[in-house]
Parts: structure tokens; sequence; C-alpha cells
């Protein structure tokens, strides 16, 4: 699509559906600090059943599927206040877990580096964002936080007049705990017994497991990452940041 | 879209979005180099209504955000500057704030909602950023990790975009990059350090602050979630429930 | 300065211009980040002859001139580098083919943007722009180990409009800080010993040697520059060896 043939109207709803995707994956991201997982799924994304989510380990196809995975970090979250509140009797004693709901987990996924683009349709639209963020995280060691390094890569779907997300990856190629080197193996810290119930806790497994991104390692090669998206008039002739079955 | 508006508002909103970032980063690389006369006197509103916060509290009034950001913070950058100059006495005449240290609190997830009216704007970042300086009294390079959330309210004042509203939220600092900050702090709960000895911390001055903090606190294990500066939603008008300095 | 008053149609185009010179450089992260330097020289900086010769690289030791003498360093000698690596991987560990392919095999990179400050020239004809970038970079040693550093500073870029489209004319990265995880930046030395400057050695031989920036002195000499709204291009204020200030220091 050549702007200068556009009209300002035109040009001025272009933009505001650019920011409108920028603010809903700004809300989207936030949103994981906030602890919110157990409404984020309702909040951003489509409800149409083709949406899909693609991890490191492979992709959650489906609704029930990615809702699964969200409830499956609602109870995780809820599970660690409660080890936390056992764990500190003398800090947390007297508590509500309904007000603990959350602690000990911080989860913050800057995005930056966007790249942006709208269908000319405007049915669709299609962003890709660096995340270099930090994670606090409840583990078998207790409290532990990790730098992450990863792509957001994101299509966008317009549903009863609002951008939600349709299809989306979310892949690091850097988790490494921080103050030790991503170069060198982890050092983990020592369990602790108060946290052992977490060493088994696993989220849902992929429904179409298949390594999308490995992390970094000298004896890997260079991690391949989704490119950025280009202009494109309507979503059947561009490509897609969704799980597309091999044939 | 904001079909309601006519063309011209739509527009006009559009730019003031832009400012929003611009204006912010603008703020950026300022007090990166401690340029904080520049930044008051450039890129602020001069109203009774402008504010500043950090977890300590909030400045209230052009005059009280002048004096805590711009009087306090050039004197803290002199009194670096003294630390520093007999050890490398090449700073001889260089401007002693930007030798002071390098304060980047970087712009990312921008969240920026412009009032229908087209008067103010609304602005949610995390700033995930660092604070480094080569040369200090200790003879060792410096370099620190603070990620913090700002929320930040602009008016369009004389045909130009300024601050009029800033909230600072730090979360997490230390060392980059030697420690884990989670497990860190989860130590300190489980093994407090002592307090220091009574009469060693030295008397705070008086801030002149007119809402005194805590206002958001550092991440901590058992710290509940904070949403201190929510994101901005569409608004009309700048209000009590779209604003991130009630008055009072 | 820019004092000109734009019609309602003449600002949102030049809204879309920002936008554009901020997806034109966020593209060039992440071709960054996958090694496609060659890609990125051919689709995303300037091509016409006369902007070609005019191209700038900068970094805080000086400054490529043209786009060929660019290419043969950014392209070129990183190229060089990779085969290095890939050759040594591969002799230590024959598992590892040394074949185009592998080339960044065990390497990782990322320059990611933020804090975006970016103004459109008046006549619309050149744009700049600052960032600041929190990145990485993570080279084999050769051994089946690797040597990874945090790697930060501002990123500066002037761009030229070519037949309508943004292009990238001139580019600053200015590191300030190296550090290398899970040791704290304490404990190097307070000034950089010779050949001690990992981004420096990278640097190579610029066709114009200079102090441009220097972080001893953290933001003093302030290049690259923040841009201001400006109506036409000065190169007193770009990413080119014009703009280096020299004021701050007094001599």
């Amino acid at each position: 699509m050549n702007k200068a043939n556009l009209s300002a109207e035109e040009l001025v709803g272009r933009w505001e559906e650019r920011r409108e995707i920028k603010n809903l994956m700004g809300r989207y991201a936030v949103s994981f600090l906030l602890k919110k997982e157990a409404s984020m799924f309702a909040d951003f994304w489509a409800a149409r059943e083709d949406v899909c989510m693609g991890l490191n380990d492979g992709w959650y196809v489906g609704r029930e599927a990615i809702a699964n995975w969200f409830a499956a970090i609602d109870r995780a979250t809820a599970l660690k206040a409660e080890l936390l509140k056992a764990d500190l009797p003398d800090k947390l004693e007297g508590q509500d877990l309904k007000d603990l709901y959350g602690i000990g987990d911080f989860d913050v996924k800057p995005l930056g580096t966007p790249v942006i683009e709208l269908a000319d349709d405007l049915k669709t639209a299609k962003g890709i964002w660096y995340s270099q963020g930090s994670k606090a995280d409840v583990t078998e060691s207790g409290p532990v936080s990790y730098w992450t390094f990863g792509v957001f890569a994101v299509d966008f779907v317009r549903e009863d007049e609002q951008w939600k997300i349709w299809h989306l990856q979310y892949l690091e190629n850097i988790k490494t705990l921080c103050g030790q080197s991503w170069a060198e193996p982890e050092k983990p810290f020592p369990e602790l017994e108060a946290f052992a119930v977490l060493k088994d806790l696993k989220l849902p497994e992929p429904t179409e497991k298949v390594t999308l991104m490995e992390y970094y390692s000298p004896k890997k090669p260079m991690a391949r990452f989704p490119l950025p998206p280009v202009p494109y008039d309507t979503f059947v002739n561009t490509f897609s940041y969704g799980y597309e079955k091999e044939v | 879209m904001k079909t309601h508006l006519s063309l011209s508002q739509r527009i006009h909103n559009a730019v003031g979005s832009q400012q929003a970032e611009n204006i912010h980063a603008r703020h950026s690389y300022l007090h990166g180099k401690s340029f904080a006369k520049e930044e008051w006197g450039q890129i602020w509103s001069r109203s009774d209504d402008c504010s500043w916060a950090h977890a300590f509290g909030r400045w209230r009034g052009f005059e009280n955000v002048w004096y805590g950001s711009v009087t306090c913070y050039d004197a803290a950058c002199f009194s670096r500057f003294t630390q520093i100059y007999e050890i490398y006495p090449q700073v001889g005449g260089m401007d002693p704030r930007p030798l002071s240290e390098v304060s980047c609190h970087t712009l990312v997830t921008d969240i920026i909602e412009v009032a229908d009216d087209g008067k103010t704007a609304r602005a949610y970042f995390l700033t995930p950023g660092l604070i480094y300086s080569t040369l200090n009294g200790n003879q060792k390079k410096r370099c620190a990790y603070l990620w913090e959330r700002y929320g930040a309210d602009f008016v369009f004042e004389d045909g130009q975009w300024l601050f009029l509203h800033e909230q600072v939220c730090p979360d997490i600092f230390g060392n980059l990059d030697d420690g884990n900050w989670a497990h860190q702090k989860y130590d300190m709960l489980k093994n407090p350090p002592p307090p220091p000895p009574s009469g060693a911390m030295p008397p705070k001055k008086d801030q002149r602050l007119q809402d005194p903090g805590p206002l958001h606190k550092d991440w901590t294990p058992i710290q509940p979630v904070q949403d201190t500066v929510p994101w901005p939603v569409p608004y009309v008008t700048m209000d009590d429930d779209n604003t991130y300095t009630k008055r009072r | 300065m820019n004092t000109k008053v734009f019609s309602d149609d003449e600002q949102i185009r030049r809204v879309w211009d920002m936008e554009e010179v901020k997806d034109l450089m966020a593209r060039r992260a992440y071709m960054y980040m996958q090694d496609m330097r060659r890609q990125e020289i051919e689709m995303l900086w300037v091509q016409k002859p006369e902007n070609r010769e005019t191209a700038v690289f900068g970094s805080n030791w000086g400054f490529y001139l043209g786009l060929d003498n660019i290419s043969a360093w950014y392209v070129g000698e990183h190229g060089n580098l990779r085969q290095k690596q890939l050759d040594e991987i591969s002799k230590n560990d024959p598992a590892v083919e040394n074949k185009p392919e592998n080339l960044g095999f065990g390497s990782a990179i990322a320059a990611p943007l933020s804090t975006a400050l970016v103004e459109i020239a008046g006549d619309g004809k050149t744009a700049q722009g600052l960032w600041y970038s929190i990145g990485q970079r993570t080279d084999p040693n050769g051994d089946g180990t690797a040597s990874a550093y945090w790697v930060c500073g501002k990123i500066g870029a002037d761009f030229m409009k070519e037949d309508g489209q943004w292009k990238i004319w001139r580019v600053v990265e200015a590191p300030d800080i190296i550090v290398t995880p899970g040791d704290a930046v304490a404990n190097q030395s307070v000034f950089w010993e010779e050949g001690a400057n990992l981004m420096e050695n990278l640097f190579g031989t610029p066709t114009v040697s200079v102090t441009a920036h220097d972080p001893t002195f953290n933001w003093s000499d302030d290049f690259p520059h923040a841009p201001k709204a400006y109506y036409t291009y000065d190169p007193k204020n770009g990413c080119c060896p014009e703009g280096v200030l020299n004021d701050w220091r007094p001599y």
C-alpha cells in the first residue's frame, strides 16, 4: 500500500489502529507483572477456535490448550503464595492467602524494538517485539530470578471492533539465573525442603511438541527468530506466526 | 477508530501521542546527563498542578518539583564531583553534572492514551534501566540495574506538549551482574541483617514533600502485587479517575 | 529549529514518517541479531550513489565513511570472524560441519532498541533518531566454551528518504558499558587497558579514527546527540565526524 495515495482520514485511522495494537500488547505484557493470568486469556485473546500460542517447546493449539496453560499458572501462583506463607510465618502469619496471591513472583516482559504491519484490509495485523526481561519465580530452591532474552511475534485479528491476539509466539533464546553467565552451565541454588513440592510442578505440555527455540549454548547453532512482518494486503497473502501443521 | 472526533482533532491527538513518547525519551537522555535544569526548564509545565513522585513521596507544584528535582539533584551531582576531582584531575573544567553518573531509565512497553478533548495525554512505560559511572570516589567502576515503572501525564500548553505529572515506581535494583536479586531478597528475609547502630543514619533533610511516601515499595518475595500506576484507558478529559496525581 | 506550521494533511504524513523510521531501525535490530548484515545493507540502507558515498557508520573510536567501506567492515570482516570461529569449532569438534549454514554457531547477539526519540526534518527529507540498547554479545571461543557480555549504550541514526521510502543513512553505535554476566563491573579496571575493550577490537580500522564518545566521562560529550526539532539536515548535529563535539573537554 502506498501511503502517499491515502487520504488524511485513512492515514489517521490506520495510525489509531497501530496505537491500539501497541497498547494491547503493552497491557498484555504488563498483565504478567500484575499477575493477571487468571483473566488474561479472556481479556486479550480472540474468541475464535483457531487461536494458538508457541513457546520454546511447542504449540498450544486451540482455546482449551491456551486456557489450560493460563489456568495452570494461576494455580501455581496460589500454591507458591501458600508455600511462602508457611516458610515465612514471622512475616506473613495471619494474612489472607487471597491478599498474598502473586507474592514471590515478579515477571517483567518489557516490549521494545516493535515492528508492526496492518493489513491493507484492516482485518488483521502483525507485530514483533524484542523482550529483554527479568523474572523472579518461586522454585524448589525458593525465590530466584532470571534474565531473559526473547521475542514476541504476534498475529492480531479484529473481533467486535477490537483487536485481539490470534496467534502468539513467545520464544526465549536466553534464560539465565541473574548473577550467572548464559555462556556457562547453570549453577542451581540448593533445593529447600519448604519448596520441595515445586520440583514436580509442571505446566501443561504443548499440544504439538516441537522445538521452536533452544536456549543458548556454545554448542548449538545461532538461534533463528521469527522475522519481522512485511507489508501485506490481506492475511492469506502473508506468512503466519501461528501453528502450521507439517504436511 | 476515534471517528467521533473531527479529523483535525484526531490528527492533533496522534501527534500528542507521539510527543508523549518523544518528550519522555528526551527526559531519559537529559536525565542521563543529569541535566536537571534543562529538563525541568524545557519540557515541563510550570503549572501549580504539576507533580513528580517517587517511592519516597510526591512534590506538588512547579516550585516544589524544581526544588526536589533540580536544586537537590544538582547538589548531589556537585557533591560527587568533590569526591573525584582530586583523584581524577582530568575532570577539571568539565561540567560536573554529567560526570556524576549516567542514570539511564530506558522506555519500553508504552501504553499511551490521549484525551478526546486533546488537552492531555497519559503514558505508562516499563523502564528497565541502568545507573553507571566510571570515575568514582572509591576508584571503582559501578553499574547497577534499576527496573521501574513510569506513569506520566502530559498537557498541551501554548501549542506544545509538556510533562504535567510523573510517578516513578522502582521495583528492583542491584549490581550488574554479580547477584541474584530474588534470592538475595529471600536471604534477607530468612537472615535479616542487624539494624544499623543507633545514630548511624544521617538525619533526613526536609525534602518539602507534599505527599510523603512510601508510595511504592521495592519488590521482595513477600511484597503483594502493586499496581501503583495503573495503565491509562481511553478517556474524554483529565479528571481524578484519569490522572497520575489526584487533586487533594 | 523547525518553526514551520504544518497542515493537518502534512502533519499526519509526518506522524507516519516517524512510525516508519522507528520500524526501519527495529528491522535493522532483528537483522543484526541474526547476522543478516548483507541483507541489512542492501535492503535498509541508502542505495543511490550520492547517498552511498556519504553514508557513515560510527562508534566511540571513529567512523567508516561510504557504504562500500562500511560493507567491507560490517559485512566482510564480520563474515571473516564468523568463518574463523567456525573453523576453530569444527577443528575441535568434527561433528560440527564447516558449512555456511553453521556460520554463527555458538554465538548470540542482540542490540534491542528502547527509548526512541525521533525528529523528522521540517523539509521532510531527512530524520534523526536516538535509542538506548541494553544488549548482549556472546562469541564462541572455539573449544566448546564461549564469552558472553552485556553491551549497553546509545545508538544514534540519521535517515534519508529515497523515492518516498525511508532508508538508513548514518549510524553511530556508542557502547558505554561492557559487563561480563556473573561478574560485577567494579572488578574491571577503571580505564580500559590497551586491546582489552571487546567492542573497540571489533570496530577494526575505521576510515577516520577519532574519539567520538568517551564513556569514561559518562555522557559529557553528548554523542550521539539527542536530536532536536530541525528544518534541514546539518552535519554538525549528525551521526558523522562533523557532529562530534569537543567543547565539553576544555583542552
